[in-house]
């Protein structure tokens, strides 16, 4: 994950090296907000900021998050229209059968997909800007998490791609054999049932030797040193002040220049 | 530190045989020990006695009059893929590190040291799951080497690399083993026989029968080591001899103008290539020339550029030659689909024949592999060797007219290797085409009727000396 980043990240910003603990913890603090938050015109100001932090602090290259903000919007559309179409509310816009858009439901169903857009901006520019191997560090470090929790959870997604790519082989394995043996064998849920036997037991051994190899490396729940040094700094303090000002700001447009009349989407 | 066992007795809960009764074994400091011995003969198990994998991490009961062992000692496995914790390169020799408590400064310097000894050139950000699998087994060596133990225990390391990997890893382990003691269990031994300074060879109910010196072994001994079927320097003088081949004249396979692309580097090109009934083929060449891509390609289970006429019908889906054609992957596991080894072969059976008669066939290949006393067993429960010759049979069960392997003596020790090979000129003698992908010179140089040989994006053919 953290690989595939590299190639599509173009700088390095504070964010980066802001604490993946602080920004789990502002980013539960936004949530909050964003949920608490009923004016349109902030929670619009609040996302169109959040995008342009997106873009300026990520680092990633531009059409890659074009594309994604083309999927946030998709995404975010349709998580609008069960609001807009179905919703209550007393001036009618369209009607047609069961879809029934009222002027309150559809100012709920934007104000709801914003909501959305907001968290997913502010989660992608964390993703981006955050590796893994990081995360457990700080969890280690400065939450005192068991290294033996830490460092499992590291070597499963290691195998992940493993157990993808030995996916891909049993399907061409399987590809080859089907046309030889009764269908019944391989297809349905008795085809379903042995691949799923045949991968765990696969990764089940795997991580059985993995184990071992772990502690035949000596390693143990008991005192250890750190390669990454994660703490808290500046940085941390500059991203948290960052994100009071996003929250200020949009308050503040949203009251001023507000773009529609409506101050409460409840 | 020297080691010592005295008077072992090890039973596996499972079973009702003691594994070990009475073993006693001495290695001094600084020795360098083969271990040789069937499948079965519990080599692995001593293996991780001796480094105290058992019982720290495996749980089976034993007992001892004397155990100094070294409990410090640093593994090398043969699984590439199941000894790395961390995504790249620098955090899995770090994690080594911190878990010796070292000083986080002085991290750096001692990761590109041992990166400098085991010869690994690579980004240190390199995420491992990149390496190809003798750079993976380098990067095991040099997290060997961070454990800063002075034992070095070594399990079939190079049991998944290729021919051309193997030598190189061998001589990067003999650079850095100088003051060590270093326990060895490996099937293929021509590389470090002459290096070691005893063999110890064991038998299939775990009784050390045999512990000399390399050179007293190959004077005196050698009949003992192919009784055993293990693998030793001359090996292949005592391989099965069969009768040259003469293949038939009906074109089977004919590829025309292929071009198979890795990404977007053309990987290889074919003008023409035919393949007749009743030949056996070796398909060879480096790491990465695209072997096993062209297998698939021919199976057509990926993209590919050109023309494919099996029996000449044009080819466009993997359905269309799917049974005419059968290969065998490298990894048998993730053929079997049934959960008894039994119905593995037939499932296949049961198309082509009357069932009274389909029973018949299964029960009678099965004892010709030697798999008949583990028929009502799971497929993935038996050992390597059975999966392999399981695969096979499950081939030919299917009639087909030409077979692939891919890499089919992989891990094998000779007695099963050999085995392989005859049934192999049994097929051939049949009038099926058999195609193998190996490195095994002992194999090309002794019973192809033609070798394809892959180099430079392009097949070179050579005459056999399995030719007629």
């Amino acid at each position: 994950m953290t690989v595939m980043l590299e190639h599509i990240k173009k700088y390095y910003t504070f964010v980066d090296k802001t604490n993946p603990l602080t920004k789990i913890l502002i980013g539960l603090l936004l949530f909050l907000l964003v949920v608490l938050m009923h004016n349109p015109n902030q929670l619009f100001y609040l996302a169109m900021i959040m995008l342009v932090a997106l873009v300026v602090l990520s680092g990633i290259q531009l059409r890659y998050l074009l594309v994604m903000l083309a999927l946030f919007l998709v995404f975010g559309a349709f998580s609008a229209m069960y609001m807009v179409f179905y919703g209550a509310g007393t001036t009618t816009l369209f009607r047609f059968g069961l879809i029934h858009i009222t002027e309150e439901s559809l100012i709920r169903g934007i104000h709801i997909m914003m909501r959305g857009l907001t968290l997913s901006f502010f989660g992608a520019l964390v993703i981006f800007t955050t590796k893994l191997t990081d995360v457990f560090y700080s969890l280690m470090i400065q939450l005192r998490l068991k290294p033996k929790f830490a460092y499992s959870f590291m070597a499963a997604i290691r195998m992940v791609p493993i157990i993808a790519g030995e996916y891909m082989m049993l399907r061409q394995a399987r590809k080859v054999r089907k046309p030889l043996i009764h269908k019944r064998h391989i297809s349905g849920l008795k085809g379903f049932i042995t691949t799923v036997i045949t991968l765990l037991s696969q990764s089940i051994r795997r991580a059985y030797r993995l184990g071992v190899a772990m502690e035949a490396k000596q390693f143990d729940d008991g005192p250890r040193t750190y390669y990454y040094q994660t703490s808290f700094s500046k940085y941390d303090v500059l991203f948290v002040e960052m994100v009071i000002v996003i929250a200020f700001v949009s308050f503040f447009l949203g009251t001023e220049f507000s773009l529609i009349n409506v101050t409460d989407a409840r | 530190m020297a080691i010592e066992i005295k008077n072992l007795r090890l039973k596996f809960p499972e079973t009702d045989k003691r594994q070990f009764s009475n073993l006693n074994i001495k290695i001094n400091t600084g020795e360098k020990v083969l271990m040789l011995g069937p499948s079965g003969s519990g080599k692995s198990t001593l293996l991780n006695l001796l480094g105290g994998n058992i019982p720290r991490s495996m749980d089976i009961p034993f007992k001892a009059d004397v155990l100094d062992v070294d409990t410090g000692a640093a593994y090398v496995f043969q699984d590439p893929d199941s000894q790395f914790t961390m995504p790249t390169v620098v955090e899995e020799l770090a994690f080594i590190l911190e878990n010796r408590s070292v000083p986080q400064g002085e991290m750096d310097k001692k990761i590109q040291d041992a990166l400098l000894k085991v010869g690994l050139n690579t980004d240190l950000k390199m995420p491992i799951n990149n390496l190809s699998g003798g750079m993976k087994q380098r990067l095991a060596i040099a997290s060997a080497l961070l454990q800063g133990s002075g034992t070095l225990l070594l399990d079939e390391p190079t049991s998944m690399l290729d021919a051309a990997s193997v030598g190189g890893l061998w001589q990067t382990l003999r650079n850095v083993w100088t003051d060590k003691t270093v326990v060895i269990v490996e099937h293929r031994v021509n590389e470090i026989w002459d290096k070691v300074d005893r063999v110890i060879l064991m038998n299939g109910d775990g009784e050390l029968i045999m512990d000399e010196s390399p050179e007293v072994i190959m004077e005196h001994h050698i009949g003992l080591l192919n009784e055993y079927g293990v693998w030793h320097p001359y090996s292949w003088d005592y391989a099965p001899v069969f009768n040259k081949v003469e293949p038939g004249d009906e074109t089977l396979i004919e590829i025309n103008d292929m071009t198979l692309e890795r990404g977007k580097e053309t990987l290889l090109n074919i003008d023409n290539l035919i393949i007749k009934r009743g030949e056996w083929l070796t398909i060879e060449g480096q790491n990465g020339t695209g072997k096993t891509s062209l297998m698939l390609a021919l199976m057509k289970l990926i993209k590919t550029v050109g023309n494919i006429h099996v029996k000449g019908n044009k080819v466009r889906k993997t359905k269309d030659i799917a049974g005419t054609v059968y290969p065998v992957f490298q990894n048998p596991e993730l053929q079997f689909i049934t959960n008894t080894v039994y119905d593995e072969v037939f499932i296949n059976l049961e198309m082509h024949y009357p069932p009274d008669e389909a029973h018949e066939k299964c029960e009678a290949l099965l004892r010709r592999i030697g798999l008949d006393h583990v028929s009502h067993l799971h497929p993935l429960e038996i050992s390597t060797g059975q999966k392999r010759r399981l695969s096979v049979a499950t081939a030919t069960g299917g009639v087909p007219e030409v077979m692939i392997f891919d890499e089919p003596t992989f891990g094998l020790d000779q007695k099963l290797s050999y085995e392989l090979l005859k049934m192999f000129y049994e097929r051939v003698e049949d009038g099926v085409t058999v195609i193998m992908i190996t490195h095994d010179r002992g194999i090309t140089e002794r019973y192809p009727t033609r070798r394809l040989i892959l180099e430079n994006k392009a097949i070179t053919e050579v005459r056999g000396d399995g030719h007629a």
